[in-house]
């Protein structure tokens, strides 16, 4: 899966600190997301989806091999 | 997310006390035979209840005071909650928990294929220590790793 959490974080200029802060996670989770090591729940991607003012399909998106 | 049982952030300090004044204390008595008198259970309805040590005679319980130092004190480390305790947390747990799982059963299947006789006793003594030991410290790991990528990010 992919995810556009790291250009949607940066059109809001938004750090990965503020982020996590701002959805009670730890700045590594927000990384691992950007990394796109971690797959967040359904629940964290809503609130993420929120957090940037964006839709959830906006923000992640099954590639190939998730299909 | 759905919350796991875990202890608050700050007992974890207490965690490390009781888990390293234990393995002093069941070093002492596994190796040098030390023991604390007050913790004879030979007299009275304790002496009674449990009967004389199979192996010596003399029952003496500096031994469990000291392995339930070591698992409580390594229930506490591992288990309590990380400073801000979120889903990611939460999943690595559980990957650290199947790692610690798989390597704890394979280090005893060699056991019990290669260690035999009052050696194996030996083994058996460690063991009931090492699943909660190798997923804390495969935990602690994947929380350094994860922590030192994004240093260099």
């Amino acid at each position: 899966m992919k995810n556009r959490v790291k250009a949607g974080r940066g059109a809001l200029m938004l750090t990965q600190i503020e982020l996590a802060d701002k959805l009670s996670v730890s700045r590594q989770t927000i990384h691992s997301i950007e990394a796109g090591k971690y797959v967040p729940s359904t629940v964290l991607a809503l609130k993420l989806a929120l957090a940037l003012n964006q839709t959830v399909e906006a923000l992640f998106q099954l590639e190939e091999e998730d299909r | 997310m759905e919350k796991l049982l875990l202890f608050p952030n700050r007992v974890r300090p207490l965690g490390w006390v009781l888990f390293l004044s234990a393995v002093v204390l069941g070093l002492a008595n596994m190796y040098f035979e030390f023991s604390w008198a007050v913790l004879d259970v030979n007299k009275g309805w304790l002496g009674e209840f449990y009967g004389e040590d199979f192996f010596s005679g003399n029952l003496n319980f500096t031994d469990e005071f000291a392995a339930l130092g070591i698992i409580l004190g390594l229930l506490v480390l591992v288990f309590s909650a990380e400073k801000r305790e979120d889903e990611w947390s939460a999943a690595n747990r559980l990957r650290a928990l199947s790692w610690a799982v798989w390597l704890h059963y394979f280090i005893l299947i060699v056991a019990i294929i290669g260690v035999h006789g009052a050696a194996f006793f030996t083994v058996l003594v460690y063991n009931m220590f090492t699943l909660l030991l190798l997923f804390g410290l495969r935990f602690r790991y994947l929380v350094w790793k994860a922590s030192k990528q994004l240093e260099e990010a």
